[in-house]
């Protein structure tokens, strides 16, 4: 019998009691605009995996003789300055926002929840030497320094994958530590420890079990965030690489033909709302219904 | 007091090292020669020397960093690739405009914000509180790359009234600084409406509707001084995120400002340029942050007296 | 004619749940001078009686019938701002938590002044001295220094200080004190009972003190209204109510104090149960379910009010109508 083993029945006696699952499901479910915003996200999941079926028209396909035409029974949202169909694009690029935004939170929260831990569990120097980078990254405002590494590799998904993620882990590195500063004072881990279990099962097994609440509510409103911000990036001509579609892109498009072709910047602007209204509907939900105690007027 | 800002300038100082010396290693963290990169593939042998002698990139790194550390006290951010002028100069010559816009747009979110969330709190549950509270989501929701469009295309192209573009008077600032500002009047409204609403359950509140005073004079003297201290802490962070809006607002605005400054030196692959931008406006960010948090120690008492 | 005069109040809490009659056909007298006692547990409806007198009923609660007679006028019908000029002039109030009750960002100084400016012509400088003058009255040490300190730089028993001296600067006719000393150390409790005593006679104020401590009721009452669940269960002179308590619940209250020649091992008297919630008062009496000596009667109707002999003192209980007077024990009724 190793060290491990004999924790198994302490371990069962010493950690806290997780919210379990169905209670949650229970709590997010009362909430009415959570719920109709987790129907709309699924809606605009299975646009993305379905798009090939639903778009119209060859979003690649370029007609220069109906450019800049307005919505019409053929195009319903009308078309580009290539006279591709704005519809299809829209549809297609839900594609890319959807990847964007959950490979970035995907990524950001596993890497600064890792970060997060070690470096609250740790303490002294290494505690120190990681709050003072996120310090300095967090010295850089918004996209500023997601921008500049776009700028310095070059537009691109994977580009703009890479900055998004190496400027987001830093958000979820500090609500984590945060957790995990107030959680390893509680009895159970003193417990824990004193009965040997090893450090590094006490980090994973005991301690983010019970930090996965604000990790799983920051990682929604973190997709919200990745989208806007590579919406951002498209918008200013450095994200999705042309011809790819992205609503950022469109609107992209859209601005430089204003006077023109006013109708080119509604649509994927809708498109862009109407996500991020969801996943904050979500993200609101899954926070009351994760810890009933944070609710606020 | 003092011992509170000296603590703060402890903070900041080495923060401001840092983020010098991590915009220096820019230009070295791109794969492949930067400066075949920036001058693309009509370069000659001959450019490439010259603009690589230029930019100090022929010397060892160590001395590189000291002449950067070296001349960015002395304030001098090197030179455009394309016009040859200080970098420092051609960023100095487009801040106020970025400034202008930033304290337009701070100026419309609290015009915004106070009365409207102020009004949702004291008519709790009323057709105003759930006006602004629609309001609040709106605006968190709406990116500002919409917004703006969507403000010239009513403003400009169908009523005519203000002008899409350009730098001069009051009515070119009015569309940026709304779309700039924006996001930030929502979230600060939802903030005042729930300081507002927990300030007027308190105690004291009750004390000074006893003493007899105008409710005028309760909800504002008594009510809203308290309940504005969280909002400045949260104003005062939010500040920053404007900057990072301008970026995109002077793009669309055409707005003469360091953030479009930005945007179009990275597409003429000025580095030097875009090296500085970045600096400037990270370092005007921190210091915006810094100044925050002295004047949130001016406001709370417990801070001012001890 | 008498100072105060409530009659028949009733003041109903309407919330999503239901209507919380919170007073309910409360009726009491104050006369110029005198000193009432408003005595029951927490949610008996006692701080609500108080904030109706003063006007500080709002949303959901509303006073639904009665009327509050403050020298001959009705306080119910005045319009708010009519209202409010009574506020902070003619009655005051003082609420228990000193911590919570001082505005934080203001200084105290301020705070009495600006009653002061709001009410009366005086000028800023005519008021600071005024208060600096009231500051003393109320026993604070460095009045001139405290003026411009803030609320979280002075004790509990100072803050205290501080709201009586901003309660009683426009000498009001009436004070009305919430609690005043429950938030405070013990040994300071005494001191500002004392203070409120002294300052009441020098002014020549009426005062309301609102209490759970019937401690409290002996040292400084002239007269007692014991509330139970919104209605007053009885009331009179102190004395008389101390030495002869006949509702049962205010038997308990008194004995459940414990005394100095309570021997060691005796078990103080609580009166079991809890109050009862006001949205759906039980029928009858109020009391009944937790009344060691009720009656069928009691279960099914409210006992009016009555007064025992010629005195103030004023009962309502079955057990004490004349159609029940049989069902008392000589013994029981003089209870200790």
């Amino acid at each position: 019998m190793n060290e491990s083993d004999g924790g198994i029945e302490l371990q069962l006696f010493f950690t806290k009691k997780k919210t379990n699952f169905s209670d949650v499901w229970y709590r997010f479910r009362r909430n009415k605009l959570a719920v109709i915003g987790l129907i709309v996200i699924t809606l605009f999941i299975l646009v993305a995996i379905f798009a090939n079926y639903l778009m119209p028209y060859d979003p690649y396909k370029i007609d220069i003789r109906n450019r800049l035409k307005g919505p019409s029974k053929e195009h319903w949202l009308g078309t580009d300055d290539l006279g591709r169909d704005v519809l299809s694009r829209l549809i297609l690029g839900t594609r890319v926002s959807l990847r964007v935004g959950l490979i970035v939170v995907g990524i950001s929260a596993t890497v600064g929840t890792i970060i997060g831990l070690l470096s609250g569990y740790a303490g002294g120097w290494v505690d120190n030497l990681v709050m003072r980078i996120v310090d300095i990254l967090l010295a850089f405002p918004g996209i500023l320094l997601a921008l500049a590494i776009v700028a310095i590799l070059g537009p691109g998904i994977d580009h703009v994958i890479l900055a998004l993620t190496l400027t987001g882990w830093v958000g979820y590195a500090r609500v984590v530590r945060g957790e995990v500063l107030t959680i390893k004072e509680e009895e159970y881990i003193t417990a824990a420890k004193s009965s040997g279990i090893k450090k590094s099962v006490i980090l994973f097994k005991y301690i983010l079990p019970n930090a996965l609440s604000p990790i799983i509510v920051l990682a929604t409103f973190g997709i919200a965030g990745a989208i806007i911000a590579e919406s951002s990036l498209s918008f200013l001509g450095l994200g999705v690489k042309p011809p790819e579609p992205s609503w950022g892109s469109l609107l992209n498009v859209g601005r430089r033909y204003i006077m023109v072709a006013p109708y080119l910047s509604i649509f994927p602007g809708i498109f862009i709302m109407v996500v991020v209204m969801a996943l904050n509907f979500i993200g609101d939900g899954l926070r009351d219904a994760l810890d009933p105690r944070l609710r606020n007027k | 007091m003092i011992r509170y800002i000296i603590n703060r300038l402890l903070l900041t100082i080495p923060v401001v090292i840092a983020v010098s010396v991590l915009v220096f290693l820019f230009i070295h963290l791109i794969p492949g020669d930067p400066v075949e990169m920036m001058l693309g593939e009509t370069a000659t042998i001959a450019n490439v020397e010259e603009i690589r002698h230029m930019l100090g990139l022929d010397k060892p790194l160590g001395i590189q960093f000291l002449d950067f550390m070296k001349n960015l006290l002395k304030g001098d951010l090197g030179k455009s690739i394309v016009s040859r002028r200080p970098v420092m100069q051609i960023v100095l010559e487009r801040y106020p405009a970025t400034i202008k816009l930033t304290v337009a747009s701070a100026i419309v979110a609290l015009i915004i914000s106070i009365p409207l969330g102020t009004l949702a709190a004291v008519k709790h549950y009323s057709w105003i509180d759930n006006l602004s509270m629609i309001f609040a989501l709106l605006g968190v929701s709406m990116p500002n790359f919409w917004l703006g469009p969507l403000l010239i295309i009513l403003f400009s192209l169908t009523l005519g009234w203000l002008p899409p573009s350009g730098y001069g008077g009051f009515k070119y600032i009015i569309l940026p600084a709304i779309t700039l500002g924006t996001a930030m009047s929502a979230s600060l409204t939802r903030l005042v409406r729930s300081s507002m609403l927990e300030v007027l359950d308190q105690e004291y509140i009750k004390t000074a509707r006893a003493k007899g005073l105008r409710e005028r004079l309760v909800i504002y003297r008594h009510a809203l001084r308290n309940a504005l201290i969280p909002v400045i802490t949260v104003f005062g962070m939010q500040i920053g995120s404007l900057l990072s809006g301008a970026l995109i607002t002077e793009t669309i605005f055409s707005w003469p400002g360091v953030g479009r400054l930005f945007i179009e030196s990275i597409f003429r692959r000025d580095f030097p340029l875009v090296q500085g931008c970045v600096l400037i406006i990270a370092l005007t960010y921190v210091f915006v942050n810094f100044i925050v948090d002295i004047t949130y120690g001016f406001i709370n008492p417990k801070i001012r007296y001890e | 004619m008498a100072l105060l005069e409530v009659k028949n109040l009733r003041v109903y809490f309407h919330t999503r749940e239901g209507t919380v009659k919170a007073v309910d056909d409360v009726s009491f007298t104050l006369e110029k001078n005198e000193t009432l006692c408003l005595v029951g547990e927490s949610g008996c409806g006692k701080s609500v009686t108080a904030l109706s007198i003063i006007g500080l009923i709002s949303n959901p609660g509303k006073i639904e019938s009665g009327q509050i007679l403050f020298e001959g006028v009705d306080l119910v019908k005045l319009k708010k701002s009519e209202l409010r000029k009574f506020r902070g002039t003619e009655i005051s109030m003082i609420f228990q938590e000193p911590m919570t009750s001082l505005n934080p960002s203001l200084k105290v100084g301020f705070q009495i002044v600006e009653l002061l400016l709001e009410h009366f012509n005086v000028s800023k400088t005519e008021a600071k001295n005024l208060a600096v003058e009231f500051l003393k009255k109320v026993k604070i040490p460095d009045a001139v220094g405290t003026y411009d300190k803030y609320p979280h730089q002075l004790s509990g028993g100072m803050r205290q200080r501080v709201m009586i001296a901003m309660a009683l600067i426009s000498k009001p006719s009436l004070l009305i004190a919430d609690e005043p000393t429950t938030a405070l150390d013990v040994t300071i409790q005494l001191q500002i009972l004392e203070l409120i005593r002294d300052l009441k006679n020098s002014l020549g104020t009426s005062v309301i003190l609102i209490t759970h401590d019937m401690g409290v009721v002996a040292n400084l009452a002239d007269k007692v209204a014991v509330m139970y669940a919104g209605k007053i269960v009885e009331s009179g002179e102190v004395f008389e109510v101390f030495e002869n308590p006949l509702h049962p619940y205010t038997v308990g209250l008194l004995g459940s104090i414990p005394k100095l020649d309570t021997p060691k091992n005796s078990r103080l008297i609580s009166i079991p149960g809890n109050v009862p919630r006001l949205i759906n008062p039980p029928k009858g009496c109020r009391f009944h379910e937790r009344c060691s000596r009720k009656l069928e009667i009691c279960e099914i109707a409210e006992p009016p009010e009555m007064t025992i002999g010629n005195s103030n003192h004023r009962i309502a209980c079955w057990l004490y109508s004349d159609e029940f007077q049989g069902a008392v024990d000589t013994d029981e009724r003089y209870g200790s």
